[in-house]
């Protein structure tokens, strides 16, 4: 067999491989979590909080807007659907993202600053 | 080996081939939701196309850009004489294969730099994380790039297919078989 093409395909496998387990390891998911947790550590709380409880606590601190808040603000700009909605925690601050189907069918998505209101970003989709 | 067949596709071209479908298939639907393994399957694909792009020059005859790649006119000659059904057979690539190569390796090169891109500037992470938080717009357009290169990547998939398909029927071969075994019956009516 060529010598060199078994080189070649032992490379693209063990390289695919290697690459795909540390994605697979990686954090970015569970890093939120950490966040969250350490978050929540501040808080004196329970560092084995759940996500959606840290959020709860985060707003009743009035840091941040309520979910729903958000939401009536997104579909009195755009009625529609609203499809999927998450918090996130970028540079320290908190952003709400809405994604949603308005009317005409056309799929938005909306970045809001959590404790504002403000919209940050407005995307609109295929 | 069955009687009359040769050997047609390297272990490379056939790894490199599958790993492919793999990759991008996983990345697609991954996406922002698992967005370790997303970056990290991009990763896998951006080495594998440079590898790819380097075997095209050093690599067993039919794996050469050489052997593939041909004047458009040919290429347009080829795709209509496939509509019509009496497309010649060739050992190695086609040329509308070869062309739909070249293409896929561009738009990979397009979707994974890009993808590096906004990874950098959105989490300020990865080869480009200086570019952290640097532009809105050009995070914007280049999210807009990488998004439309993917699609755009299915829609070779579906042509790459389909054309799989059209000439597998024609010369009465299995193109799939070939790429897994890497071996092609040797004569036609060529």
């Amino acid at each position: 067999m060529n010598i060199k093409a078994t080189i070649f395909s032992a490379i693209a496998v063990l390289g695919t491989l290697g690459l795909l387990w540390v994605g697979y390891q990686g954090m970015d998911s569970r890093e939120r979590e950490h966040e969250e947790e350490e978050e929540t550590e501040q808080l004196g709380e329970r560092p084995e909080m759940r996500e959606h409880d840290a959020v709860r606590t985060i707003k009743q601190r009035g840091d941040i807007l309520s979910l729903d808040r958000i939401l009536q603000d997104a579909r009195g700009q755009h009625p529609g659907r609203v499809l999927e909605s998450e918090l996130e925690q970028k540079d320290g601050r908190y952003v709400y993202e809405v994604e949603l189907v308005d009317d005409q069918g056309r799929v938005r998505e909306m970045k809001f600053d959590a404790r504002t209101g403000e919209v940050l970003k407005e995307k609109q989709g295929d | 080996m069955e009687q009359g067949e040769v050997r047609v596709w390297d272990p490379f071209v056939r790894i490199f081939h599958w790993l492919l479908v793999l990759l991008f298939t996983l990345a697609y639907f991954t996406g922002e939701d698992w967005l370790s393994l997303h970056v990290y399957a991009g990763y896998a694909v951006f080495g594998l196309i440079l590898m790819r792009v380097l075997w095209g020059i050093v690599g067993t005859p039919h794996a050469r850009f050489t052997d593939f790649v041909y004047r458009p006119s040919r290429v347009i000659a080829f795709v209509k004489d496939t509509l019509a059904l009496r497309a010649r057979r060739y050992l190695g690539h086609n040329p509308a294969g070869g062309a739909m190569i070249l293409l896929m390796l561009v738009s990979l090169l397009l979707v994974s730099v890009s993808g590096v891109a906004v990874y950098g500037i959105e989490k300020a992470a990865g080869p480009l994380a200086m570019l952290g938080g640097s532009s809105e717009f050009l995070e914007d357009a280049l999210e807009e790039v990488h998004e439309f290169f993917a699609n755009f990547m299915v829609l070779l998939v579906v042509v790459h297919i389909a054309g799989v398909i059209a000439e597998s029927l024609i010369h009465r071969e299995n193109l799939v078989k070939a790429m897994l075994t890497g071996r092609k019956r040797a004569r036609d009516e060529e």
